[in-house]
């Protein structure tokens, strides 16, 4: 090699060693589940709006007047029939009132437990729901409803089969209870 | 060293005009004394003779039935890079500036195994560090990396990182190199409050979280990809979101500012609206409730089996719904087009239980024929009929809104905007960040307006908040 080579090599040969000293970061951090976690004291609400053209008007009376009431709901989801969601026990009476007082059939379910599975990036990752419900399906853990976001899906199922649903989870994940 | 990161996508290279623009950029930062290293896109969109479309579909064609190996198509595909690197390294040169083109793997940029969506695991930028040590200034592909050495006498694979890969690649080097910010270059003068195609009063946002930035690109904006603004949160490197072609000052993604809590509706502080591409909407239907989890399952099996992912998720009493991409939507007709789901009673005795039968809207004939065939030759089966309505020209329509789960109300505000603006609502979920509608393709831009109208996301958040007390 050359002298002008030979230096070039040291030159870099140096800048690598002190490169070397630096300590290397983590960066993207490996995709797939994180976590399972759950959450008790959930009711599960529908509202019977009826599937003729007035339907829209009545769920914004039900939605408007459960605000008026300081009624937080979550897990909302439109059915041929009715809209459903979730809330927390603390308001289940309220919402049972509300919508009644309106003139709607009122359906309620609960106690209900969340289980949540948190993930890096969801929309990326196919087999979820197949994982899951083979594992409620040993523990005998009905899905009431479903949510989902990239961050995460929310599983409602009764309260009592909670926990055992959890676990049933985390061992098929080969997770604990991290979420994020 | 001060070292800055600069990123410019494939529509700020595409011409001779635009990269020009795109190199003067650079020569303004080095002008300012820094340490600057590009990471460039592929020249152009897909049809453009380099884009990364264009040369994955030269593989592709040379035999329609055999799909390319990943591990070759990464190799095309990162050619693109590799064009678009060295024109801007040159392009460089002639204004002066002594810069040097890299390839993901000579920059350093160790990634995973997953050709077309690798992760990157390491950078070591001795490479990069020794050429800005010389004085010069690096032009790194975007987009690519290589796989770790199987053995000393073995170079790794060159692998590509998927959507977002320049990004990512971008805000990867500026934390394995310390730089002081990282500039995403585009065609727009930032983060807009909504797409200015559908809401012409769209605003260019100052600032945003890295969350934010995050949950609208999740949502369908065409903003900073999700990993990319994870690596640089993770670090807390500041990323600028600024046009090419225009003097702004642009979107600063940083960590969030600390607001009050929202106390009620009024309060709330939307920070855009946003919409899906194209999806459809799915729906099966089942009579027989006894079944029902072992139908969900294999719904759910198959889709996995055909890397379909899906959303938007909803059980009612007697069905199952869901929305997924359209591109997927003829894979799911092959699918489903009279698919039997057999559910076979306890052991012992003869065979019997019930054949489920799917009957996708709009596809009878084969639907027919298998009823008739398993009527004939099954009588220990009763042959139940699982009815799939397929929904197509949907999209998401979504609120991204940090705060929303602390007020009450946000779903009756946004049920009544839609309604007053006569948009269905055809499903709906919500995060921690946002809330979305499903709506007609025809009403996503009444539904757009309507919300930023309604949050009023022409105003600033200050005046937003001043006209609310």
């Amino acid at each position: 090699m050359g002298r002008k080579g030979a230096a070039r090599t040291e030159g870099f040969d140096r800048v690598a060693e002190e490169t070397e000293k630096v300590p290397r970061v983590a960066l993207e951090r490996e995709r797939g589940i994180i976590g399972i976690t759950g959450e008790k004291g959930y009711y599960h609400v529908a509202s019977m709006s009826g599937g003729d053209e007035d339907r829209a008007a009545r769920e914004r009376a039900t939605f408007n007047a459960l605000t008026q009431a300081g009624v937080s709901v979550t897990m909302i989801k439109y059915h041929a029939h009715s809209v459903s969601f979730v809330l927390r026990a603390v308001d289940c009476e309220k919402a049972r009132r509300i919508i009644s007082d309106l003139g709607l059939e009122c359906r309620v379910e609960g106690p209900m437990g969340m289980a949540i599975i948190h993930a890096s990036n969801m929309r990326e990752l196919t087999g979820v729901m197949v994982t899951a419900s083979e594992a409620l399906m040993k523990v005998g853990a009905e899905i009431v409803q479903l949510g989902d976001s990239h961050r995460a899906v929310y599983i409602l199922l009764p309260e009592p089969k909670l926990d055992e649903a959890v676990d049933a989870m985390r061992e098929a994940f080969a997770v604990g209870g991290d979420t994020a | 060293v001060r070292i800055w990161i600069q990123k410019f996508g494939g529509t700020s290279v595409d011409t001779d005009e635009h990269r020009l623009m795109a190199a003067k950029r650079v020569a303004d930062r080095v002008q300012d004394g820094y340490s600057v290293v590009v990471v460039v896109s592929a020249i152009g969109r897909a049809g453009a003779p380099y884009a990364t479309d264009t040369l994955a579909s030269e593989l592709e064609a040379i035999d329609p039935i055999v799909p390319p190996r990943p591990r070759e198509k990464d190799l095309m595909i990162s050619c693109g890079e590799i064009i678009s690197t060295v024109k801007m390294s040159h392009t460089l040169y002639t204004l002066g500036v002594d810069a040097i083109s890299l390839t993901g793997g000579q920059a350093g940029i160790v990634t995973d195994y997953e050709f077309g969506n690798a992760r990157i695991l390491s950078i070591d930028p001795g490479y990069i560090r020794y050429s800005l040590e010389q004085g010069k200034t690096v032009v790194v592909t975007g987009f690519q990396g290589v796989t770790e050495r199987p053995s000393p006498r073995m170079h790794g694979a060159i692998t590509t990182l998927g959507r977002g890969g320049s990004d990512t690649t971008a805000s990867a080097l500026a934390v394995a190199l310390g730089a002081e910010a990282v500039e995403i270059y585009t065609d727009v003068d930032g983060v807009k409050t909504a797409d200015p195609k559908l809401v012409p009063e769209a605003r260019t946002l100052p600032a945003i979280s890295y969350q934010e930035v995050a949950e609208m690109a999740h949502q369908g904006a065409r903003v900073v990809h999700p990993r990319a603004a994870e690596v640089a949160m993770n670090h807390s490197i500041p990323l600028w979101v600024r046009s090419t072609f225009e003097d702004s000052p642009g979107t600063l993604v940083q960590i969030p500012t600390s607001l009050p809590l929202p106390r009620t509706v009024d309060d709330l502080l939307v920070t855009a609206v946003t919409h899906s591409s194209d999806v459809v909407f799915v729906t099966f239907w089942m009579e027989r409730t006894e079944d029902r989890a072992v139908i969900e399952q294999e719904i759910y099996r198959l889709m996995a089996n055909a890397q379909i992912n899906f959303y938007l998720l909803s059980f009612g009493r007697k069905s199952l719904a869901f929305a997924m991409e359209r591109r997927f939507l003829r894979t799911l007709v092959e699918l489903l087009d009279a698919l039997v789901i057999p559910v076979v009673d306890g052991a012992g005795g003869p065979a019997a239980g019930r054949l489920y039968l799917f009957r996708v809207e709009g596809h009878l004939r084969t639907f027919q024929a298998q009823h008739e065939l398993l009527s004939r030759t099954s009588p220990h089966f009763a042959v139940e009929t699982v009815p799939v309505r397929i929904e197509e020209n949907s999209r998401i329509v979504s609120i991204v809104a940090p705060r929303h789960r602390y007020v009450p109300g946000v779903m009756a505000r946004v049920a009544d905007l839609l309604g007053d603006a006569e948009v269905t609502i055809r499903q709906i979920a919500n995060s921690d960040m946002s809330l979305s509608c499903l709506v007609h393709d025809s009403d996503t831009q009444r539904a757009a307006r309507a919300l930023h109208d309604g949050f009023r996301l022409h105003l600033p958040p200050e005046q937003r908040l001043a006209s609310s007390q």
